[in-house]
């Protein structure tokens, strides 16, 4: 199987195989924003399903139960608070969380004490907490204060690494279109919103871009030398991201392995809490980002950049000469201007590169080298 | 095609020299950064104390946390030196009760976040919600708070020089008289009598500074309290009315005074700011003093102390002024003043700035609100940690083996590097955990952001990887593939993880709670993240790379040529056959002449490969 997906990485590296990703682009922005469309309409009509941090509230946690039935938890709640439904999840192998609406003081006292001989635990066993309406809240506030000011400078240093501030908005919009699908996904599924939720959207943030910097890198290097390429610009952004897909595939897997294992365990073995609620967004986030980083980021630079001099004079050079060259240009060709890309002439470069690199005291005692590069050079004068 | 630049043939297996120290100066850079971790924790444990695993913040430990919001009372913006201030009062307070291992710290600008081990109980709740206020009061009598019943009344010549201060108005120009010594002339301050006891009310004629305040029930009080327990004291003094007299201790707690009921309130103040200290010819003298302006309202009262105070009719000639149940400072008065004074003393930037600070957070003093207050169970938190640490386990696990099924052998580079990562990570949040000036505590969410990074570490081996291998695709050596591919993907690494460290820092910076703890993790490992590949997984790949097993592109090396689809004759495919026979036949005369051999026949292949794939490309093309 893995030969398999080696051969696939070679055939998409050469250009034999190539996915029509950015060509058929329209179709992932209609078929994205459809999707995005159709969340964001449930989850108007839902509304989000907001932890206790958000809505401010008394919990109570038991803990070291010999059987964690919940009926029991929910019988006593309502015998102090009648009119209110209690939410009542596992937590960790042997433990209940109990949240109600705020209670005063002396209520959560004598709650905490019913729930303890409810259970027939020790009163050490219960531990109650109070979360007020804001802290929830107010997390929220400054991380997003916190993502405007991220977006800004990432967006600055986007455009800075790339010299190009349309690669640094399309990044921006891939970005833009995780975290909306994210959240749309959340508040649509009816996962329960909490702080933890929040963090683990924020590290959406990094790893978005994160996908993108790698397809944008390869997008870069396959354009250096645009005039000399047989691709259109088009073309080139097409078989970068053909060439990164492999890449994309194996850092999403590999970052989704943790998650997922946070993940199960969290959502299996604790119930409720931190660890799940941080892996679930994080596990949205990542396939949000990872088909964002191919289907769309690459598709929005091409839209963003088709419009440039130079990349419209090279196109329509390349239009032009299509028809008469178009045998020639097969993988085979296009394979070596990927190379010229990355050398102009890699016979040379990388003869003088082993010689630096590789077995510089050796190879220039040895006469044999020379004698080994030279058929070399001629056979790819000969070829050209 | 290009050439395969190296020839493994007529190469040694050993390592040129030339190539040497930039991969022995990485790894060994690496060695003394782990051996300096390793020596580190190492010696903290054997001499200092040290805990061999990091400590655990509440959520794993169990305990109570609770985090309180700031309002200022005028929805002014707050400032960082008023959260301090804020901050330090709670602290003193939370101390006094005497809560063992209480962390006060300042988040995200304007909550407190306060972790209590165990359960709060009412009366530390209490102390962080409460409100500090200021206030101007007379000092009636000033005594040594050291000893236990020292002499009342007019102690004054007990006064140790750090208490003493002078205060004149701000333009410097009145205080030629400026004799700091002590409050020499408050000696009349015994012989007073009228005021009923210590604690009540004065009668509504007697000024709040006049000696007749003194009565022997207030001296009796004064004379046995000491401030062995400045915040009992405070306690007392809180509960107080304005119009009571109250005994309270300087912050040293070497001083203690009598004071008269409140003057006015510490509202009554504008601004307090350091200005240089200047004599009377208005020349800088090199010292510092606070310059106070007060509030239109506040300036009469103010004034009518400080005119009272000047002209003998007080106990003493000092007020003090008093924050939180702690007197920051009690001056002589020098002058009369109303709307701005200056306070004089023996001031060091430093203190003199700290006094500016406490009176401007008197003036306007913090509210505080309960955000939330949650208790975790040391069960609960044993549990959390040991099925974090368990998915931390299984996802390591399931990352290995993904790496192996994609990279073979190289996967153990992936492991070895994952490892060391490891290593670096538990020594720099140990060190970081028992450094008292850091006090780093892992919580649940840094668990969390520990072992996301495991896959993001990994992400960026793989991007070091696939670049290797599309140089090898592209007909490069494997040695000068490694080298080329890392120029390229070092690039792109380092851009990702600059991304990740800003994500990280600003929302360390900007954020609460548990995001910060998240955030740490994620800058920690990030930083780590590079340091790992630069210092290990280039360095060793590079070693590796002129090894047989690897260089040669070995089926289970995970960069063999062929499975690339790259079977060059020149550089892997036959030459690595045939090696062990080609060494013997050192001169190698037919070799280049049978690449060329193969290299037609591959040609030919090629070609016709090359025919038939353009084929469907114009065909694609052309539908366009």
């Amino acid at each position: 199987m893995t030969a398999a997906f080696s051969r696939f990485g070679n055939d998409l590296h050469t250009g034999r195989r190539e996915f029509p990703i950015v060509r058929r682009r329209r179709l992932w922005y209609l078929l994205s924003a459809a999707v995005l469309v159709l969340l964001a309409t449930i989850a108007l009509v839902r509304g989000p399903n907001l932890g206790i941090e958000f809505t401010g509230g008394s919990e109570f946690q038991i803990s070291g139960l010999a059987s964690a039935d919940q009926s029991t938890a929910r019988d006593v709640v309502r015998e102090h608070v009648p009119d209110n439904e209690p939410k009542i999840t596992a937590v960790g192998s042997d433990g209940l969380r109990v949240q109600t609406e705020q209670l005063s003081s002396e209520e959560t006292g004598a709650l905490a004490e019913d729930l303890a001989s409810a259970y027939s635990v020790p009163a050490a066993n219960v531990s109650s907490s109070f979360i007020g309406p804001t802290w929830g809240g107010d997390v929220t506030f400054t991380a997003l204060r916190a993502v405007v000011v991220f977006l800004v400078l990432v967006g600055g240093v986007m455009a800075l690494y790339f010299r190009n501030v349309k690669a640094s908005v399309a990044a921006m919009l891939a970005l833009l279109h995780d975290m909306l699908l994210t959240a749309a996904v959340y508040v649509a599924v009816g996962f329960e919103i909490t702080p933890a939720t929040v963090i683990g959207f924020l590290t959406i943030l990094g790893y978005s871009i994160y996908d993108t910097v790698v397809v944008f890198d390869k997008v870069r290097e396959n354009t250096e030398d645009l005039a000399s390429s047989p691709l259109t610009f088009e073309g080139n952004v097409e078989r970068a991201v053909n060439q990164t897909l492999v890449r994309s595939i194996n850092t999403s897997v590999v970052a989704l392995l943790p998650v997922g294992s946070i993940l199960v365990i969290g959502a299996f073995l604790l119930g409720a809490g931190t660890l799940k609620d941080i892996s679930l967004s994080l596990f949205v986030g990542i396939l949000a980002g990872t088909y964002s980083s191919i289907f769309l980021a690459p598709g929005f630079l091409t839209d963003l950049r088709r419009g440039e001099r130079a990349i419209q004079e090279h196109d329509a050079e390349v239009a032009g000469r299509a028809p008469v060259e178009a045998p020639a240009a097969g993988p085979a060709q296009s394979d070596e201007a990927d190379a010229a890309d990355d050398a102009p002439e890699p016979a040379v470069l990388s003869a003088s590169g082993a010689r630096a690199h590789d077995a510089a005291p050796t190879d220039r005692d040895d006469g044999a080298a020379a004698v080994r590069h030279q058929p070399r050079r001629t056979t790819r004068r000969r070829r050209r | 095609m290009p050439a395969a630049p190296d020839s493994p043939r007529h190469r040694p297996v050993k390592d040129p020299v030339a190539a040497m120290p930039a991969r022995r100066f990485a790894l060994a850079a690496l060695a003394v950064i782990l051996l300096i971790l390793g020596g580190g924790v190492g010696a903290g444990i054997a001499r200092g104390g040290w805990q061999a695993t990091p400590k655990l913040a509440l959520d794993l430990e169990g305990g109570t946390q609770v985090i309180l919001t700031a309002s200022s009372l005028d929805g002014r913006p707050i400032d960082a030196a008023t959260m301090e201030q804020a901050r330090q009062i709670m602290s003193d307070r939370v101390n006094a009760i005497g809560v063992a291992e209480t962390e006060i710290s300042i988040q995200g600008g304007k909550n407190i976040v306060v972790d209590v081990p165990g359960r709060l109980d009412e009366k530390t709740s209490e102390a962080l919600r409460r409100t500090a206020a200021m206030s101007f009061r007379p000092v009636l009598a000033v005594g040594d708070g050291t000893a236990g019943a020292s002499d009342a009344g007019g102690a004054s010549d007990a006064v140790p020089p750090s208490t003493t201060a002078s205060v004149s108005p701000a333009d410097g120009a009145a205080g030629g008289a400026s004799d700091a010594g002590g409050a020499s002339d408050a000696g009349g301050a015994s012989d007073a009598g009228g005021a009923s006891d210590a604690g009540g009310a004065t009668d509504g004629g007697v000024p709040a500074w006049s000696p007749e305040q003194l009565t022997p029930a207030a001296q009796t009080i004064f004379t046995e309290s000491t401030c062995a327990d400045p915040r009992a004291l405070a306690e007392q003094a809180e509960t107080a009315a304005p119009t009571d007299l109250v005994v309270l201790c300087d912050e040293a707690g070497t001083t203690k005074y009598l004071l008269g009921p409140q003057s006015l309130e510490g509202a009554g103040v504008a601004d307090a700011k350091v200005a240089p200290a200047t004599n009377s010819q208005g020349q800088a003298t090199g010292g510092y003093v606070v310059n106070m302006t007060f509030t239109s309202d506040a300036a009469s009262k103010f004034g009518a102390l400080t005119t009272a105070l000047y002209n003998g009719e007080g106990a003493t000639g000092q007020f003090a002024m008093v924050l939180d149940g702690t007197v920051i400072s009690a001056p002589q008065v020098q002058a009369p003043t109303s709307s701005s004074a200056s306070i004089e003393g023996d001031f060091t930037q430093e203190s003199a700035q700290l006094l500016a600070d406490q009176l401007r957070f008197g003036a306007l003093p913090l509210k505080f609100t309960v955000q939330s207050e949650q208790q975790i169970s040391a069960t609960l938190g044993s549990d959390q940690l040991e099925k974090g640490l368990l998915a931390g386990l299984i996802g390591l696990l399931l990352v290995v083996l993904y790496a192996i099924a994609q990279y073979r052998v190289l996967a153990a580079v992936t492991t070895a590097s994952l490892a060391v990562m490891g290593a670096l990570a538990y020594g720099v949040i140990t060190v970081m955990s028992n450094m008292p000036e850091i006090g780093y505590r892992l919580s649940l969410a840094g668990v969390a952001g520990l072992i996301v990074a495991i896959g993001f570490t990994a992400d960026s081996f793989i991007v070091y990887f696939e670049r290797v291998r599309d140089e090898i695709r592209d007909g490069r050596g494997i040695v000068s593939a490694v080298d080329h591919g890392w120029q390229r993907a070092s690039r792109t690494i380092i851009a990702s993880d600059t991304v990740n460290i800003i994500a990280a820092v600003v929302l360390y910076v900007l954020s609460t709670g548990g995001v910060r703890g998240f955030a740490f993790t994620l800058g920690l490992t990030t930083l780590l993240d590079l340091l790992v590949v630069f210092l290990f997984t280039h360095p060793i790949l590079q070693v590796l790379a002129r090894t047989r097993f690897f260089g040669k592109g070995h089926p289970l090396s995970g960069l063999d040529p062929n499975a690339l689809g790259r079977d060059l004759p020149a550089y892997a495919g036959r030459g690595r056959v045939r090696d062990s026979a080609s060494r013997r036949r050192r001169d190698a005369e037919e070799e280049p002449f049978e690449s060329l051999a193969e290299r037609k026949a591959r040609r030919a292949r090629e070609e016709a490969e090359a025919r038939s794939a353009s084929a469907t490309t114009t065909d694609e093309e052309g539908t366009k």
